[in-house]
């Protein structure tokens, strides 16, 4: 060292160099005693920012989390010690929020005292930022003692409330609040390092865990844990202090900070499952990182939403200001260069700690950018992330943030006492400058808070909804509310945007409503899929929202008009109306707010003329209905098993059922795939009706639209999790549950996914179909330069002929390809007329054919390939039901497969169309299908199709009123003929129906159905009768028969009456879940049951019973509460209570030596 | 790690390893050159101080490489603001690893001049100041004030677990 560094270092901290005496040497003087001026300061400061916080958009709810935290504490607070939730369908899931209680007790006492939801939040927010202002101080205090300057702590005061962290990433509760208590539990930490034989600040360390809460499954409090290794690297190399004596201290820390945290730490992971699926449907950890460089995180941005938009709506708009200002960009970035500038001035010993801490939090900030050339660290988050599900919980990265934050405020405060200890900062004139740029640099670092962007999402509720949802409440207390149509959360045209919808805040009865983000092959989120898609995309039958009301024990329906529909490819304000009113099964009850008010797609607010002109139909609807279900029943309901429906499928076979009449929404559906073969057996036994449908489709899922909202159906071995959401196919492992294509004519037909987003129509065998009206179609936004599609060959062959044909897409079309063939390849231009072109190849023996598209024309549209013909070869895709029957048939016992033979039993099948307006987006140009029956069985064929995909001579001839037969398709090889049985009305209508010219003779085993050009079939119907016990309306009840008693969140307690012989299926109305338990007169009733497609249920006998439905995770979850809460009064009074003298502990120990003598007298 | 004007010791190698190694992990060969540029100020035996300059340059030069590229306006925000350049990306992993090895060096040099870097650093305790422990949390509170304090959060426990056990 030289004499002028060691100089330079004594002048900042002040050294001597006493003796080394082996013992640690860290209590350090206090802090600068707080004068009047800072006082001063101080105040008009808390002043400033509360004007801010509570003067932005004021009067205005700006919720920072689940809305109904504010609007509905007490609820809120309440469900937080439930295992089991509504969660966002409304069906139920188990709870990974349970650590949101002491948040919702403070805000439940903040509403209290008078304040209303906005306020609330305001008041919180700004009490959060005062705590940590004064947290820091204290932390600073600590860890600087007599060596934090005046300056320096009021730099790091306002550096920790006034950054752009603190604007933007923590303008959510769940950051701002672990963030606001970060100092605290590091003071705590920091303490125990020097008291290592003290419990009492362990004791606090774990309180300030505790106040951080498990929010969203405690991520972010565990993402700040990385402070501690910091802080552990201080304590030993330069405070000095024992390896021994901080691990003791750690022990302690982390065994008090989990027994105060029981209460989440068990829910979340009872609920881990949930959570996942959640996690891998919302986002994908190399999106969250595309914008988390260094640069940006360096600056204390980065998060994710800041630089995302949906069309022209940037996610954050207020904030952009971030990015699009000059003086603010360069403000931002004058923060990690004045770090820098003072970890390089300055001589202090808490570099190490700064260096520690920006070490550990900046590369886990900046995760796996740039994501798509991670370097290593990157690529091992990544394979992280990819292989174990839990991980994805961390996978906003950016969450660590307050750990850079807390190092930046070290730094500086830290520079600024070397700053202040430099020549240069004695003449007033530069302290007074030097204070005006810092001040203007923090200005502008957190420009938001001043110029009223603060709060880029606030809203206040409308009447309609507040009426409404009163009106529900009033109307039915008991029932639940079906939400029509579904969507992606919360987001409305009168300006609420969130991922929670608003029913937990407005409405006291449980809603249930479609949401896109569901678990992986959840069977509730599957049911709720299956119907809003059909409601989407205009295929539900006329009964069809009655039926499914029914089926989800919703005594009224709601009906909400001023969705952002038109952001989620949904259906449209009138076309759900029309459908809701017409419904013969749902009777209205009241229409809510002016016509045309938010009703309209990309408009809000009152209806306009010109909207009136343009959009007429939705211009006519009001922002809301409510309508009645007639004979409605309660989500817990009982029926006789005869009555039900055996389906291989999933839960969206409601809608064909429906359509075909064969449920009125009572009969208890039953899926073939829920069931092993003992229960197979015990359900045949019981008796109903056996129906094959081309359900349960295997598809990956977008979460980001609601309609056209999948991949097209897979084939067996087709990734499923190729979507940006978890996919909501039933059993999305085992593809002989699933409905599947297979090829014929070639080994596979294969495509790159598309870049923007899946869609379901123009699938990659549309190119190799020979019809020139079918295409493979990809590239929307000008992304299909380089995509690729091809066929794998049965075996390698000589082609001798490849030809091409574009899409003739506007304004965007393929303008050239290239085409590989085996060794050979070929670069061809596409004219733009879209006509064949044959591609000068010589004969080349070969495996594969691929055409890669080299160029398109400029265009947002998606553009695609009519047809690649190569030599002879035919491509047919067809789709394969689910095999569950036939697998389950085959291993059954005679008794069994009698029975199954006297059962009814119907095919029906329903070509995949999208969206029924639309005629160009049809999953499958025609109805093709194979399927495998158990038995041999006469059956009945109708069919249904429009006078667009008939013949129009046969069309002509319906009109004529002949009934004469015809070659309609081909079964297994065979003509099956058909005639055209429709009213005159009906073909009218475009509708044609068909009837089997005789009955269709069927062994047992495998058919194929492919439809004939002149009959592009919609929806076809194979039935064979036989004894079904009971048909037509169910006598299910949830009425007379069955009285509902108590109920809670996690226990249902019922009676039923007796009824006729035979089983009935109880069906307790709640998303199937293994952990529901059933207790029949006090006696376990076994595993749950999947009923009607959804329902955690039993198969229960037909005598009197007293049924107690309990979810036995509950238990669990109580007992870790109260853990927790004695742990938090354990550890309060282990921090404030005195600890014992010398004196009172030798006292202590001569009374009880007293005692023991004595008592060894009185023995004796 | 490496010390100017001193022949790397095998301890200062073996650091100087584990910096470059997770340098590159973390910006690949950016995060190398850092490494690369910390053993030739060490070899080159110049001050160490130079990688704090260099470091703080880094920094400097981050927003104007930003600003050279031209923002967007609020039609065009887009995540392409980071992805379009990733030279503010490595500038400022640049500034700060160099000003961390800079810091590194410091620190260990100050730890084998004085063979006890705490010792080195730490005020000593005015000598008419006692030696002070660690003040207890929530040490002014009067006993009064402390019993009723645990007293009304034991209090409000047993309320709200008679609630839960109650639910």
């Amino acid at each position: 060292m030289t004499s002028t560094e060691v100089d330079d270092l004594e002048a900042v901290t002040d050294v001597a160099v006493p003796p080394a005496t082996g013992r640690p040497r860290s209590r350090t003087p206090g802090p600068p005693p707080v004068g009047r001026s800072e006082r001063i300061g101080l105040l008009a400061g808390v002043v400033a920012l509360a004007a801010v916080v509570i003067g932005t958009r004021f009067g205005v709810f700006t919720p920072d989390t689940r809305p109904d935290l504010y609007q509905q504490p007490g609820r809120f607070l309440a469900s937080s010690l439930d295992a089991w939730v509504g969660g966002a369908n409304g069906l139920g899931q188990a709870n990974f929020n349970a650590g949101a209680a002491p948040i919702a007790a403070v805000v439940w006492v903040i509403r209290g005292l008078g304040a209303s939801p906005w306020l609330a939040v305001r008041i919180w927010r700004l009490l959060l930022l005062v705590v940590g202002a004064w947290g820091i101080r204290r932390y600073l205090a600590a860890l600087l003692g007599s060596r934090l300057t005046v300056a320096g702590r009021v730099v790091a005061t306002v550096f920790w409330v006034v950054n752009p962290y603190a604007v933007v990433s923590a303008s959510t509760t769940p950051i701002l609040l672990p963030y606001a208590l970060l100092p605290w539990t590091l003071l705590a930490f920091v303490q125990a390092t020097r008291q290592p034989r003290s419990w009492r600040w362990p004791a606090a360390f774990a309180l300030g865990f505790f106040a951080q809460s498990g929010l969203n499954a405690g991520v972010v409090p565990f993402f700040q844990l990385l402070a501690v290794p910091a802080h552990l690297v201080h304590a030993r190399w330069i405070e000095r202090h024992r390896w021994r004596d901080l691990v003791r201290v750690l022990v302690r820390c982390g065994l008090l900070a989990v027994v105060v945290s029981l209460y989440w730490l068990l829910p979340s992971f009872l609920a881990s499952s949930t959570g996942a699926g959640i996690a891998g449907s919302t986002e994908d950890p190399r999106d969250i990182a595309r914008t988390s460089s260094y640069g940006e995180t360096g600056r204390l941005l980065g998060n994710w939403p800041l630089y995302g938009r949906g069309g022209a709506r940037l996610f954050l708009g207020d904030y952009a200001i971030y990015l699009t200002n000059p003086l603010v960009v360069a403000a931002s970035f004058a923060v990690p260069l004045a770090v820098g500038i003072s970890l390089w001035r300055s001589r202090a010993r808490e570099r190490l700690l700064t260096v520690a801490l920006l070490a550990v939090g900046l590369p886990v900030m900046v995760g796996l950018f740039p994501p798509d050339h991670p370097y290593a660290a990157g690529r091992l988050l990544g394979a992280v992330f990819d292989r174990v599900p839990v991980a994805l919980a961390f996978r906003t990265t950016n969450k660590v943030g307050a750990i850079v934050v807390l190092a930046y405020v070290i730094a500086l405060a830290v520079g600024v006492g070397a700053w202040r200890h430099s020549g240069v900062a004695r003449s007033r004139r530069v302290r007074v400058g030097a204070t005006a740029v810092a001040a203007a640099l923090l200005l502008a670092a957190s420009a938001p808070l001043w110029d009223g962007g603060l709060y880029p999402l606030g809203f206040r509720f409308p009447r309609t909804w507040q009426d409404a949802t009163a009106d529900l409440d009033r109307t039915g207390p008991d029932g639940r509310v079906l939400v029509v149509p579904g969507g992606a959360g919360g987001n409305y045209r009168w300006g609420m945007r969130s991922p929670d919808d608003v029913f937990p805040s407005l409405l006291e009865r449980p809603a249930a409503v479609r949401t896109t983000v569901v678990g992986r092959g959840d069977p509730a989120g599957n049911f709720m899929s299956g119907f809003d898609t059909a409601l989407a995309e205009g295929a539900l039958p006329a009964r069809g929202l009655s039926v499914v009301a029914h089926y989800l024990g919703a005594t009224d329906v709601l009906v909400r008009n001023d969705l952002l529909t038109e952001e989620i490819n949904g259906p449209s304000p009138a076309a759900v109306t029309g459908l809701a009113r017409d419904d013969p099964g749902l009777v209205l009850r009241r229409s809510y707010g002016k016509p045309g008010t938010d009703t309209v797609p990309d408009t809000a607010g009152p209806v306009t003329e010109r909207s009136r002109q343009t959009d007429r139909s939705d211009s006519a609807v009001a922002p809301l209905l409510t309508l009645a279900v007639t004979d409605a029943d309660r989500a817990v309901h009982i029926a006789p098993a005869s009555q039900q429906i055996l389906v291989d499928g999933d839960g969206g076979s409601v809608i064909p059922l429906a359509r075909d009449a064969i449920t009125d929404g009572r009969r208890p559906i039953r899926l073939l795939g829920s069931l092993d073969q003992r229960s197979f057996a015990t359900s045949v036994r019981d008796g109903g009706r056996l129906v094959l449908t081309d359900t349960n489709r295997r598809r990956a899922w977008d979460v980001n639209r609601v309609a056209n909202a999948t991949s097209a159906t897979l084939a067996a071995n087709g990734d499923v999790d190729s979507g940006n959401g978890a996919t909501t196919t039933l059993w999305p492992d085992d593809p002989t549950k699933q409905t599947v294509t297979e090829v014929t004519g070639v080994a596979s037909v294969t495509a790159d996914k598309p870049g923007f987003g899946l869609h379901p129509f123009g699938r990659a065998s549309n190119a190799f179909d020979g019809d020139p009206t079918t295409a493979w179609i990809t590239g929307g936004f000008s992304t299909a330069t380089g995509n690729r599609i091809g066929i794998a060959l049965n075996r390698t062959r000589t082609v001798r002929s490849v030809s091409v044909q574009a899409l003739p897409s506007e304004p965007s079309r393929i303008t050239s390809v290239a085409v590989q063939v085996g060794a050979s390849q070929v670069v061809q231009a596409l004219p733009p007329d879209g006509t064949e072109v044959k591609i000068p190849i010589r004969p080349t023996p070969a495996e594969r054919v691929v055409v890669t598209i080299l160029g398109q024309t400029p265009g947002l549209n998606p553009v695609g390939i009519s047809s690649v013909t190569v030599d002879d070869v035919a491509v047919r895709e067809v789709t394969r039901l689910p095999e569950t029957l036939s697998r389950l048939t085959s291993h059954a016992d005679a008794t069994t497969r009698r029975r199954l033979a006297s059962m009814p039993l119907d095919v029906v099948l329903t070509r995949a169309e999208g969206i029924r307006s639309d005629q160009s987006d049809d999953e499958e140009a025609q109805l093709d299908r194979r399927f495998r029956l158990p038995d041999d069985r006469t059956m009945v064929f109708t069919a249904e199709l429009t006078s667009q995909g008939a013949d129009p001579v046969a069309v002509a001839a319906a009109r004529r009123g002949d009934r004469s037969c015809r070659r309609v398709a081909l079964l297994d090889g065979r003509p099956l003929r058909a005639r055209v049985v429709s009213t005159p009305g009906q073909v009218a209508e475009g509708r044609l129906l068909l009837q089997g010219c005789g009955d269709q003779k069927m062994a047992s085993g495998g058919h194929e159905l492919l439809t004939i050009f002149g009959w592009r079939l919609d929806q076809v119907r194979f039935s064979s009768g036989g004894a079904e016990g009971a048909s037509g309306r169910s006598s299910g009840a949830s009425g007379p028969s069955l009285r509902l008693g108590a109920r809670t969140p996690t226990r249902i307690e019922a009676s039923v009456a007796a009824s006729g012989p035979g089983a009935r299926l109880f069906r307790l109305g709640e998303a199937f879940d293994e952990r529901w338990a059933l207790s029949i007169d006090g006696r376990d009733a076994g595993p749950p049951i999947l009923v009607d497609g959804y329902a955690t249920g039993w198969r229960i006998d037909e005598h009197a019973h007293r049924l107690v439905a309990t979810f036995t995770a509950q238990r669990a979850v109580k007992a870790t509460f109260l853990l927790s809460l004695a742990g938090v009064v354990g550890v309060v009074a282990v921090v404030v209570l005195p600890a014992p003298s010398a004196e009172d502990r030798r006292r202590w120990r001569h009374r009880a030596r007293h005692t023991s003598l004595t008592d060894g007298v009185d023995q004796r | 790690m490496i010390e100017p004007g001193n022949r790397p010791s095998s301890s200062a190698v073996l650091v100087w390893i584990a910096f470059a190694l997770t340098a590159g992990a973390l910006d690949g060969y950016a995060g190398g050159a850092a490494a690369v540029l910390v053993a030739a100020v060490g070899l080159a035996r110049l001050p160490a101080e130079w990688l704090g300059r260099v470091g703080v340059a880094c920094l400097a030069l981050a927003p104007v490489s930003v600003l050279v590229d031209g923002l967007p306006s609020d039609a065009t925000v887009s995540p392409g603001f980071v992805t379009r350049s990733l030279t503010p990306h490595h500038l400022v992993f640049g500034g700060f690893s160099l000003l961390a090895a800079w810091i590194v060096i410091d620190v260990r040099r100050h730890l084998r001049t004085t063979g006890h870097l705490a010792d080195a650093t730490v005020r000593p305790d005015p000598p008419d100041h006692p030696r002070v422990q660690a003040p207890a949390p929530l040490a002014r509170l009067s006993r009064a004030g402390q019993l009723a304090l645990t007293g009304a959060v034991a209090v409000s426990g047993a309320v709200i677990a008679i609630a839960v056990v109650l639910r």
